[in-house]
């Protein structure tokens, strides 16, 4: 990425706060590599033409990368806070300002000789705004969420690049389904289309890789019950089913809230029903902490702060 | 009115709890259409207005009536140090609950602040005659933010950096990913762990980030060693870049 941003969210406090920082606007047409894409600063797209600001002078004689959140590789957590986008000539999607917890990145330079006066004012604000957060919770990353293997389809489609389809893609899938897979773009969609809603991962060293870190599976069982994982009418139906008659459509209940119901929160008793009516506005499905449902961190943080503020 | 001077001191109230000085707002008229209050701190001033029903002021000029001004006085110990800051209004017109904010800088020897806010006060019928009301008080201090500053090396660049920090009160030290501790870390209110360009950091400095203590203080992770840095500590923000 360049010296250059978009998407700010100009009213967030880093923009604002002590100090307001001002930027020179420039409208650039929109580039064809970002037709057709989405990210989560630009959930409809980006419009024909869109603004960029400088946060440097000029462009840095080096490469000065950016977080990548291709719609999703990590931005299901809740609280998590993209702020500003980086301007990349690969695809939509870089961001160069985001916070997640206590951690804030910043993906431009420091110096304040090379920053713009909005740079500077910025980074001054981003100091104050991080001083305040450290009670701030979140969760640990595992890995990457399903929708790397969509971007690997939408690569394919928008640009012409057949590696995703080709190699990333099967070599992002545990042995067993790699010979679902069919390696083109049609097959990838096709696959995509059936599978995704049931794929999972993190949860063993089956699920790890050399050269792909992450490696996904399809749930057999949630499948089965025509429950995708990470729906919260799945969880319901789990617990109903756990509760029934011993059987095949039991079995596979019991084994998907083993799946997904992090240990930290299971209950001892295995009564889920009076659980689930004691974690239901608590919990959250996360697929990059490890596709669990799990205590929502921003729930987390407003109960401590109340019981803080009863103290 | 009433519900309006009810809502002014809730405002004053939120203002004591943040930890700022809270400032006396004198001269607005009995039968205004709007309850004001103010605080600050060293580093800023805050205004905040309750708008009665149907009423507003104008954020800038749109053919209305006189845009809010808020500006400190000559004899002020803390004088403005930027543009004020006003809520997005698509159509120029500030209604409800809003605040004001004034970045601030110390200009005088003392803590005494005193500011005028300029307004008018329209409804969709008619427009009050201007008004100026001054807020004053004493501004108490407010720890300076402590930031860390962590480098490959100290420099030309982080001088600059722990500078620019101080121009706006913060009060920064720097230190070296080679030396850097826990207790360190922890004694901070912000760690800024700062990284130049892809490899141009000194050799050695990736795999020395990568170690960086897991502290409590909030990181503001910088460039490609803060990718590294964080998805070292488990954070998934960084789990890809390009």
């Amino acid at each position: 990425m360049d010296h250059l941003g978009h998407g700010l969210a100009l009213e967030h406090d880093i923009f604002t706060r002590p100090l307001k920082a001002t930027f020179e606007w420039v409208d650039e047409k929109r580039p064809p590599y970002y037709e057709n894409l989405t990210s989560p600063l630009y959930p409809e797209g980006v419009g024909e033409t869109y603004r960029l600001a400088a946060f440097e002078k000029s462009k840095p004689a080096g490469w000065n990368p950016t977080i990548v959140s291709h719609e999703g590789f990590f931005t299901d957590i809740p609280g998590f806070e993209n702020l500003a986008e980086g301007h990349s000539e690969k695809m939509l999607g870089s961001l160069s300002l985001a916070r997640q917890g206590r951690y804030f990145y910043w993906g431009y330079t420091t110096d304040p000789d090379l920053l713009t006066e909005g740079g500077r004012a910025t980074l001054v604000n981003v100091v104050h705004y991080m001083a305040g957060k450290r009670d701030s919770l979140t969760v640990p990353f595992v890995c990457k969420t399903r929708k790397s293997l969509w971007v690997f389809t939408i690569l394919g489609r928008e640009t012409g690049y057949r590696r995703g389809v080709e190699e990333h893609f099967p070599g992002s899938l545990v042995p067993g389904w790699r010979d679902t897979y069919t390696p083109s773009f049609e097959g990838a969609e096709a696959w995509v289309k059936k599978h995704l809603p049931y794929v999972f991962s993190g949860k063993a060293e089956i699920h790890r890789g050399e050269r792909y870190k992450t490696l996904y599976e399809v749930d057999a069982d949630a499948m089965a019950l025509g429950t995708p994982n990470n729906e919260r009418a799945s969880l319901e139906r789990w617990i109903e089913l756990a509760r029934g008659e011993p059987g095949e459509n039991r079995d596979r209940a019991l084994r998907c809230l083993e799946r997904y119901v992090h240990p930290d929160i299971r209950p001892a008793d295995e009564d889920w029903k009076d659980w689930y009516a004691r974690q239901r506005d608590r919990i959250v499905f996360i697929d990059s902490t490890g596709f669990w449902w799990q205590e929502n961190p921003v729930v987390l943080e407003r109960e401590r702060a109340a019981a803080k503020a009863e103290r | 009115m009433n519900s309006l001077r009810l809502i002014a001191l809730v405002l004053l109230g939120a203002a004591h709890a943040a930890g700022q000085s809270p400032l006396t707002v004198s001269e607005l008229p009995e039968d205004a259409p709007l309850a004001i209050s103010a605080s600050a701190t060293p580093r800023e001033l805050v205004v905040r207005i309750s708008m009665a029903p149907d009423w507003h002021l104008y954020a800038r000029d749109v053919g209305g009536g006189q845009p809010v001004a808020l500006a400190t006085s000559k004899d002020s110990d803390l004088v403005g140090a930027g543009a004020l800051v006003l809520p997005e209004s698509a159509d120029g017109k500030l209604r409800g609950s809003f605040e004001l904010r004034l970045p601030l800088k110390k200009s005088g020897a003392g803590r005494v602040l005193t500011a005028s806010l300029d307004f008018m006060a329209c409804d969709p019928l008619e427009c009050r005659p201007p008004m100026t009301v001054t807020i004053a008080g004493e501004i108490g201090d407010v720890p300076k933010i402590e930031v860390l500053l962590v480098v490959d090396q100290a420099d030309d660049r982080s001088k600059r950096i722990v500078a620019l920090f101080a121009e706006h009160g913060l009060r920064t030290t720097v230190t070296t990913y080679a030396t850097v501790t826990l207790e360190a870390c922890d004694a901070h209110d912000v760690v800024l762990a700062d990284s130049k360009l892809f490899r141009q950091d000194l050799p050695g400095t990736r795999q020395l980030a990568v170690k960086l203590p897991k502290t409590g203080t909030p990181i503001v992770a910088v460039g490609f060693l803060g990718t590294e840095l964080v998805e070292a500590h488990g954070i998934a923000m960084t789990s890809g870049y390009i």
